[in-house]
Protein backbone atom coordinates (compact mmCIF):
# COMPACT_ATOMS: atom_id res chain seq x y z
CA UNK A 1 0.00 0.00 0.00
CA UNK A 2 1.77 3.10 -0.99
CA UNK A 3 1.37 5.76 1.90
CA UNK A 4 0.98 9.28 0.84
CA UNK A 5 1.62 12.74 3.10
CA UNK A 6 0.31 15.67 2.32
CA UNK A 7 1.29 18.66 3.52
CA UNK A 8 -2.12 20.97 4.52
CA UNK A 9 0.46 23.64 5.75
CA UNK A 10 -0.02 27.08 3.48
CA UNK A 11 3.49 27.51 1.41
CA UNK A 12 4.37 30.79 3.33
CA UNK A 13 4.49 29.14 6.46
CA UNK A 14 6.82 26.34 5.05
CA UNK A 15 8.97 29.04 3.24
CA UNK A 16 9.08 30.89 6.59
CA UNK A 17 10.15 27.53 8.74
CA UNK A 18 12.88 26.93 5.70
CA UNK A 19 14.10 30.22 6.30
CA UNK A 20 13.80 29.90 10.41
CA UNK A 21 16.20 26.63 10.31
CA UNK A 22 18.34 28.13 8.06
CA UNK A 23 18.64 31.08 10.83
CA UNK A 24 19.33 27.97 13.29
CA UNK A 25 21.98 26.38 11.28
CA UNK A 26 24.19 28.89 11.15
CA UNK A 27 23.92 30.53 14.74
CA UNK A 28 24.85 27.12 16.22
CA UNK A 29 27.85 27.32 13.36
CA UNK A 30 28.96 30.45 14.74
CA UNK A 31 28.17 29.48 18.54
CA UNK A 32 30.49 26.28 17.57
CA UNK A 33 32.98 28.61 16.35
CA UNK A 34 32.86 30.65 18.98
CA UNK A 35 33.03 28.24 21.99
CA UNK A 36 36.03 26.45 19.81
CA UNK A 37 37.63 29.50 19.25
CA UNK A 38 37.55 30.36 23.67
CA UNK A 39 38.84 26.86 24.02
CA UNK A 40 41.88 27.58 22.32
CA UNK A 41 42.38 31.13 23.19
CA UNK A 42 42.30 29.45 27.04
CA UNK A 43 44.08 26.84 26.28
CA UNK A 44 46.82 29.02 25.09
CA UNK A 45 46.81 30.95 27.72
CA UNK A 46 47.00 27.80 29.92
CA UNK A 47 50.06 26.80 27.91
CA UNK A 48 51.86 30.20 28.30
CA UNK A 49 50.98 30.43 32.02
CA UNK A 50 53.16 26.99 32.50
CA UNK A 51 55.94 28.14 30.06
CA UNK A 52 56.12 30.90 32.02
CA UNK A 53 56.71 29.13 34.71
CA UNK A 54 58.85 26.17 33.60
CA UNK A 55 60.74 29.77 31.89
CA UNK A 56 61.19 31.40 35.80
CA UNK A 57 62.47 27.99 37.33
CA UNK A 58 65.14 27.20 34.67
CA UNK A 59 66.06 31.01 35.01
CA UNK A 60 66.72 30.17 38.89
CA UNK A 61 68.63 27.32 38.14
CA UNK A 62 70.94 29.41 36.02
CA UNK A 63 71.45 31.86 38.12
CA UNK A 64 72.44 28.97 40.73
CA UNK A 65 74.61 27.22 38.58
CA UNK A 66 76.45 30.94 38.13
CA UNK A 67 77.25 31.53 41.36
CA UNK A 68 78.30 28.02 41.37
CA UNK A 69 80.91 29.14 38.97
CA UNK A 70 81.77 32.23 40.32
CA UNK A 71 82.49 31.30 43.44
CA UNK A 72 85.11 29.38 41.28
CA UNK A 73 86.57 31.85 40.17
CA UNK A 74 89.65 32.58 41.73
CA UNK A 75 90.62 29.33 40.91
CA UNK A 76 89.80 29.42 36.94
CA UNK A 77 91.66 32.64 37.24
CA UNK A 78 94.34 30.88 39.02
CA UNK A 79 94.21 27.65 36.08
CA UNK A 80 94.30 30.30 33.41
CA UNK A 81 97.45 31.98 34.77
CA UNK A 82 98.94 28.92 34.86
CA UNK A 83 98.59 28.07 31.54
CA UNK A 84 99.71 31.57 29.96
CA UNK A 85 102.87 31.14 32.36
CA UNK A 86 103.90 27.86 31.26
CA UNK A 87 103.25 28.95 27.50
CA UNK A 88 105.68 31.98 28.27
CA UNK A 89 108.13 29.58 30.07
CA UNK A 90 107.95 27.38 27.07
CA UNK A 91 108.59 30.21 24.53
CA UNK A 92 111.36 31.70 26.36
CA UNK A 93 113.12 28.66 27.52
CA UNK A 94 113.54 27.63 23.62
CA UNK A 95 114.57 31.40 22.77
CA UNK A 96 118.71 30.20 22.83
CA UNK A 97 118.03 27.05 21.79
CA UNK A 98 120.22 27.86 18.34
CA UNK A 99 122.91 29.58 20.46
CA UNK A 100 123.59 26.40 22.91
CA UNK A 101 122.91 23.79 19.78
CA UNK A 102 125.87 25.11 17.57
CA UNK A 103 127.81 25.87 20.33
CA UNK A 104 127.80 22.24 21.40
CA UNK A 105 127.82 20.84 17.93
CA UNK A 106 131.02 22.41 17.11
CA UNK A 107 132.95 22.00 20.34
CA UNK A 108 131.64 18.19 19.62
CA UNK A 109 132.99 17.87 15.87
CA UNK A 110 136.49 19.50 16.59
CA UNK A 111 139.00 16.84 16.43
CA UNK A 112 141.10 16.59 19.05
CA UNK A 113 144.59 18.28 17.85
CA UNK A 114 142.55 21.26 16.46
CA UNK A 115 142.80 24.49 18.94
CA UNK A 116 140.70 27.02 18.94
CA UNK A 117 141.63 30.86 19.16
CA UNK A 118 138.60 33.00 19.75
CA UNK A 119 134.73 31.64 19.12
CA UNK A 120 131.52 33.59 18.97
CA UNK A 121 128.07 32.88 18.36
CA UNK A 122 125.65 35.91 17.32
CA UNK A 123 121.74 35.97 17.93
CA UNK A 124 121.10 34.29 15.33
CA UNK A 125 122.84 30.71 16.26
CA UNK A 126 125.98 31.96 13.69
CA UNK A 127 129.35 30.65 14.72
CA UNK A 128 132.90 32.51 14.17
CA UNK A 129 135.36 30.61 14.56
CA UNK A 130 139.42 30.94 14.84
CA UNK A 131 141.59 27.93 15.03
CA UNK A 132 144.71 26.56 14.74
CA UNK A 133 145.62 23.43 13.02
CA UNK A 134 148.72 21.11 12.96
CA UNK A 135 147.85 19.94 9.59
CA UNK A 136 145.41 20.35 6.89
CA UNK A 137 144.04 17.12 7.63
CA UNK A 138 142.59 17.55 10.96
CA UNK A 139 140.90 20.68 9.04
CA UNK A 140 139.71 19.03 5.97
CA UNK A 141 138.22 16.36 8.71
CA UNK A 142 136.80 19.43 10.43
CA UNK A 143 135.06 20.91 7.57
CA UNK A 144 133.24 17.72 6.04
CA UNK A 145 131.94 16.50 9.84
CA UNK A 146 130.74 20.38 9.76
CA UNK A 147 129.16 19.79 6.27
CA UNK A 148 127.71 16.06 6.78
CA UNK A 149 123.90 16.57 7.32
CA UNK A 150 124.23 13.37 8.80
CA UNK A 151 126.77 14.67 11.29
CA UNK A 152 126.11 18.06 11.57
CA UNK A 153 121.84 17.18 12.26
CA UNK A 154 120.95 18.99 9.35
CA UNK A 155 121.13 22.22 11.07
CA UNK A 156 124.50 23.85 9.02
CA UNK A 157 123.55 25.89 6.09
CA UNK A 158 127.04 26.57 5.08
CA UNK A 159 130.52 26.76 5.95
CA UNK A 160 132.23 30.18 4.94
CA UNK A 161 136.55 29.79 5.33
CA UNK A 162 137.40 33.18 5.55
CA UNK A 163 141.24 32.50 6.03
CA UNK A 164 144.08 30.54 5.89
CA UNK A 165 147.45 30.75 5.81
CA UNK A 166 150.53 28.69 7.59
CA UNK A 167 151.63 30.54 10.89
CA UNK A 168 154.25 30.25 12.92
CA UNK A 169 155.15 26.63 14.28
CA UNK A 170 153.82 25.60 11.04
CA UNK A 171 150.51 25.72 12.17
CA UNK A 172 147.55 26.53 9.73
CA UNK A 173 145.59 29.77 11.19
CA UNK A 174 141.83 29.57 9.97
CA UNK A 175 138.73 31.51 10.28
CA UNK A 176 135.73 29.87 9.79
CA UNK A 177 132.56 31.52 9.60
CA UNK A 178 129.34 28.57 10.02
CA UNK A 179 125.74 29.89 9.36
CA UNK A 180 123.22 27.75 10.46
CA UNK A 181 119.74 26.77 9.04
CA UNK A 182 116.93 29.00 9.83
CA UNK B 1 15.18 54.06 13.42
CA UNK B 2 12.91 52.73 11.15
CA UNK B 3 15.65 52.46 8.11
CA UNK B 4 17.97 50.34 10.89
CA UNK B 5 15.25 48.01 12.18
CA UNK B 6 14.58 47.17 8.12
CA UNK B 7 18.07 46.60 7.23
CA UNK B 8 18.06 44.70 10.59
CA UNK B 9 15.75 42.09 9.20
CA UNK B 10 16.35 41.95 5.88
CA UNK B 11 19.79 41.13 7.14
CA UNK B 12 19.85 39.40 10.13
CA UNK B 13 20.66 36.15 8.49
CA UNK B 14 24.28 37.47 7.62
CA UNK B 15 24.73 39.60 10.84
CA UNK B 16 25.76 36.74 13.58
CA UNK B 17 27.79 34.68 11.27
CA UNK B 18 29.67 37.56 10.44
CA UNK B 19 30.20 39.25 13.62
CA UNK B 20 31.36 35.93 14.95
CA UNK B 21 33.34 35.32 11.78
CA UNK B 22 35.06 38.66 12.28
CA UNK B 23 35.57 38.58 16.08
CA UNK B 24 37.01 34.89 15.56
CA UNK B 25 39.34 35.92 13.02
CA UNK B 26 40.73 39.25 15.40
CA UNK B 27 41.02 36.69 18.01
CA UNK B 28 43.06 34.23 15.66
CA UNK B 29 44.98 37.17 14.45
CA UNK B 30 45.96 38.82 17.09
CA UNK B 31 45.67 36.78 20.16
CA UNK B 32 46.44 33.29 19.39
CA UNK B 33 48.90 33.00 16.11
CA UNK B 34 50.92 35.22 18.55
CA UNK B 35 51.02 33.39 21.17
CA UNK B 36 51.43 30.79 19.35
CA UNK B 37 54.95 32.47 17.80
CA UNK B 38 55.87 33.07 21.27
CA UNK B 39 55.75 29.91 22.81
CA UNK B 40 57.71 28.34 20.51
CA UNK B 41 60.38 31.05 20.83
CA UNK B 42 60.04 31.04 24.36
CA UNK B 43 60.65 26.57 23.84
CA UNK B 44 63.66 27.50 22.26
CA UNK B 45 64.91 30.06 25.19
CA UNK B 46 64.55 27.49 27.53
CA UNK B 47 65.80 24.92 25.84
CA UNK B 48 69.20 27.21 25.49
CA UNK B 49 68.74 28.10 29.09
CA UNK B 50 69.19 24.37 29.71
CA UNK B 51 72.05 23.64 27.59
CA UNK B 52 73.98 26.61 29.49
CA UNK B 53 72.81 25.03 33.33
CA UNK B 54 74.05 21.46 31.66
CA UNK B 55 77.49 23.54 30.76
CA UNK B 56 78.07 25.68 33.94
CA UNK B 57 77.55 22.75 36.12
CA UNK B 58 79.97 20.29 34.46
CA UNK B 59 82.33 23.54 34.48
CA UNK B 60 81.65 23.61 37.97
CA UNK B 61 82.25 19.98 39.02
CA UNK B 62 85.52 20.30 37.14
CA UNK B 63 86.48 23.42 38.65
CA UNK B 64 85.64 21.60 41.58
CA UNK B 65 87.97 18.68 40.96
CA UNK B 66 90.63 20.43 40.86
CA UNK B 67 93.10 20.38 43.92
CA UNK B 68 93.51 23.57 45.75
CA UNK B 69 97.16 22.57 47.24
CA UNK B 70 98.48 21.39 43.97
CA UNK B 71 97.14 24.18 42.35
CA UNK B 72 98.90 26.25 44.64
CA UNK B 73 102.36 24.50 44.17
CA UNK B 74 102.10 25.02 40.28
CA UNK B 75 101.60 28.51 40.78
CA UNK B 76 104.67 28.88 43.13
CA UNK B 77 106.83 26.84 40.52
CA UNK B 78 105.65 29.01 37.30
CA UNK B 79 106.08 32.61 39.67
CA UNK B 80 109.80 31.25 40.73
CA UNK B 81 110.96 30.29 37.42
CA UNK B 82 109.45 33.75 35.28
CA UNK B 83 108.98 36.41 38.15
CA UNK B 84 106.56 38.58 38.72
CA UNK B 85 109.00 41.63 39.87
CA UNK B 86 112.42 42.91 38.86
CA UNK B 87 115.35 41.15 41.73
CA UNK B 88 118.46 42.15 40.24
CA UNK B 89 120.17 41.20 43.43
CA UNK B 90 118.40 37.48 43.76
CA UNK B 91 118.87 37.14 40.06
CA UNK B 92 122.54 37.62 40.69
CA UNK B 93 123.14 35.61 43.19
CA UNK B 94 121.67 32.91 40.79
CA UNK B 95 123.68 33.24 37.93
CA UNK B 96 126.74 33.37 40.84
CA UNK B 97 125.50 30.24 41.89
CA UNK B 98 125.44 28.60 38.60
CA UNK B 99 128.84 29.95 37.50
CA UNK B 100 130.59 28.18 40.56
CA UNK B 101 128.58 25.45 40.33
CA UNK B 102 129.65 25.61 36.34
CA UNK B 103 133.66 25.37 37.51
CA UNK B 104 134.30 29.10 36.06
CA UNK B 105 135.40 31.81 37.34
CA UNK B 106 133.22 35.34 37.51
CA UNK B 107 135.51 38.41 36.64
CA UNK B 108 132.90 40.33 35.56
CA UNK B 109 129.26 41.83 34.93
CA UNK B 110 127.32 44.48 33.95
CA UNK B 111 123.67 45.18 33.98
CA UNK B 112 121.92 46.49 31.04
CA UNK B 113 118.17 47.88 30.57
CA UNK B 114 114.84 46.13 30.37
CA UNK B 115 113.34 45.51 27.04
CA UNK B 116 109.86 43.93 26.23
CA UNK B 117 110.04 40.25 25.68
CA UNK B 118 108.37 37.86 23.44
CA UNK B 119 104.69 37.16 25.17
CA UNK B 120 104.40 40.27 26.81
CA UNK B 121 107.41 39.74 29.45
CA UNK B 122 109.73 42.28 30.33
CA UNK B 123 113.87 41.73 30.91
CA UNK B 124 116.86 43.08 31.46
CA UNK B 125 120.15 42.27 30.73
CA UNK B 126 123.25 40.69 32.28
CA UNK B 127 126.49 40.70 30.42
CA UNK B 128 128.74 38.00 32.46
CA UNK B 129 132.67 37.87 31.68
CA UNK B 130 133.82 34.27 33.27
CA UNK B 131 137.31 32.18 33.34
CA UNK B 132 137.93 28.67 32.89
CA UNK B 133 138.07 25.47 31.02
CA UNK B 134 136.00 25.66 28.02
CA UNK B 135 134.36 22.14 29.19
CA UNK B 136 133.32 24.51 31.98
CA UNK B 137 131.15 27.00 29.62
CA UNK B 138 129.76 24.06 28.24
CA UNK B 139 128.79 23.19 31.57
CA UNK B 140 126.94 26.47 32.20
CA UNK B 141 125.13 26.79 29.29
CA UNK B 142 123.57 23.39 30.34
CA UNK B 143 123.18 24.95 33.99
CA UNK B 144 121.75 27.70 32.47
CA UNK B 145 119.05 25.72 30.88
CA UNK B 146 118.26 24.06 33.88
CA UNK B 147 118.10 26.94 35.95
CA UNK B 148 115.14 27.91 38.87
CA UNK B 149 114.83 31.10 36.53
CA UNK B 150 114.55 32.05 32.60
CA UNK B 151 117.87 32.79 31.31
CA UNK B 152 118.52 33.29 27.73
CA UNK B 153 121.79 33.47 26.33
CA UNK B 154 122.12 35.77 23.66
CA UNK B 155 125.59 35.44 22.64
CA UNK B 156 128.69 33.75 23.77
CA UNK B 157 131.72 35.12 22.89
CA UNK B 158 134.81 33.06 23.79
CA UNK B 159 139.25 34.00 23.96
CA UNK B 160 141.30 31.23 24.75
CA UNK B 161 143.75 31.93 26.74
CA UNK B 162 147.73 31.01 25.17
CA UNK B 163 147.94 27.17 24.96
CA UNK B 164 145.45 24.97 26.36
CA UNK B 165 141.64 24.43 27.52
CA UNK B 166 141.33 27.98 29.37
CA UNK B 167 139.21 30.23 28.22
CA UNK B 168 137.62 33.77 28.64
CA UNK B 169 134.03 34.40 27.72
CA UNK B 170 131.58 36.99 27.57
CA UNK B 171 127.93 36.15 27.48
CA UNK B 172 125.18 38.52 27.94
CA UNK B 173 122.19 36.79 29.37
CA UNK B 174 118.43 38.04 29.45
CA UNK B 175 116.81 37.85 32.13
CA UNK B 176 112.81 37.45 32.06
CA UNK B 177 109.81 38.78 34.59
CA UNK B 178 106.33 38.79 33.93
CA UNK B 179 103.85 41.19 35.90
CA UNK B 180 100.81 39.62 37.13
CA UNK B 181 97.90 41.37 35.21
CA UNK B 182 94.37 40.03 36.06
CA UNK B 183 92.44 38.16 33.27
CA UNK B 184 88.45 39.32 33.06
CA UNK B 185 86.75 35.91 32.62
CA UNK B 186 83.46 34.78 30.88
CA UNK B 187 80.93 32.75 33.36
CA UNK B 188 80.49 30.72 30.00
CA UNK B 189 84.11 30.18 28.73
CA UNK B 190 85.26 27.06 28.73
CA UNK B 191 87.73 25.78 31.89
CA UNK B 192 91.14 25.67 30.57
CA UNK B 193 92.39 22.61 32.18
CA UNK B 194 96.44 21.70 31.97
CA UNK B 195 97.18 19.50 29.34
CA UNK B 196 99.43 16.66 29.85
CA UNK B 197 101.89 17.90 27.90
CA UNK B 198 101.37 20.87 30.03
CA UNK B 199 101.72 18.67 33.68
CA UNK B 200 105.02 17.19 32.28
CA UNK B 201 106.76 20.26 31.52
CA UNK B 202 105.48 21.58 35.06
CA UNK B 203 107.26 18.37 36.79
CA UNK B 204 110.06 18.89 34.76
CA UNK B 205 109.89 22.40 35.62
CA UNK B 206 109.51 21.96 39.86
CA UNK B 207 112.62 19.50 39.81
CA UNK B 208 114.64 22.68 38.81
CA UNK B 209 114.02 24.68 41.92
CA UNK B 210 116.07 23.35 44.67
CA UNK B 211 114.16 23.47 47.60
CA UNK B 212 110.65 21.47 47.90
CA UNK B 213 108.12 23.81 47.73
CA UNK B 214 105.21 21.48 49.95
CA UNK B 215 107.60 22.21 52.87
CA UNK B 216 109.17 25.85 52.86
CA UNK B 217 110.89 25.76 56.25
CA UNK B 218 113.73 23.20 55.86
CA UNK B 219 114.28 21.24 58.48
CA UNK B 220 117.82 20.93 58.37
CA UNK B 221 118.64 23.97 59.05
CA UNK B 222 120.93 24.23 55.49
CA UNK B 223 120.83 27.30 52.76
CA UNK B 224 117.84 27.00 51.68
CA UNK B 225 116.73 28.98 47.80
CA UNK B 226 114.40 31.22 48.40
CA UNK B 227 111.71 31.29 45.47
CA UNK B 228 110.79 34.03 44.05
CA UNK B 229 107.44 33.77 43.30
CA UNK B 230 104.53 35.37 45.73
CA UNK B 231 102.20 32.16 46.86
CA UNK B 232 99.38 34.02 45.59
CA UNK B 233 100.18 35.75 42.36
CA UNK B 234 97.44 38.25 42.69
CA UNK B 235 98.15 39.75 45.68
Amino acid sequence: MIKLSVNLLPREIIIQRTHNSKILFINKLSIVALVLLVFFTSSAFTIRFAQSKELSGNEKNLALAQEKVTGQQVKEQNLIFLKQRLDTIKTLKSGDTKIKTIFALVAYLLPGDIQVTTASVDKAGNMSIALNSPSLLSLETLISNLGDREKNNDLIERVDMDSLYLGRESMYKVSLKITQKK
Amino acid sequence: MEQLKTLYLKYRLFLWPIVSGLACLIILGFLVIPEMFSYFKTQGHISDIRNRIEVLEAKAATLESIDDSSNNQNLQVVSTILPADKDVPQTMAVLQDIITKSGLILKNTNYGASNKGAKNSDSFKMSISVNGPISAVRNLLINLADAPQVFQVEAINIQFQNAGSMVEADIPIVVFYQGTGRTSISVDAPVNELSETDKDFLAQLSKLIPTPLSNPSSASGSSVYVPLGKSDPFE
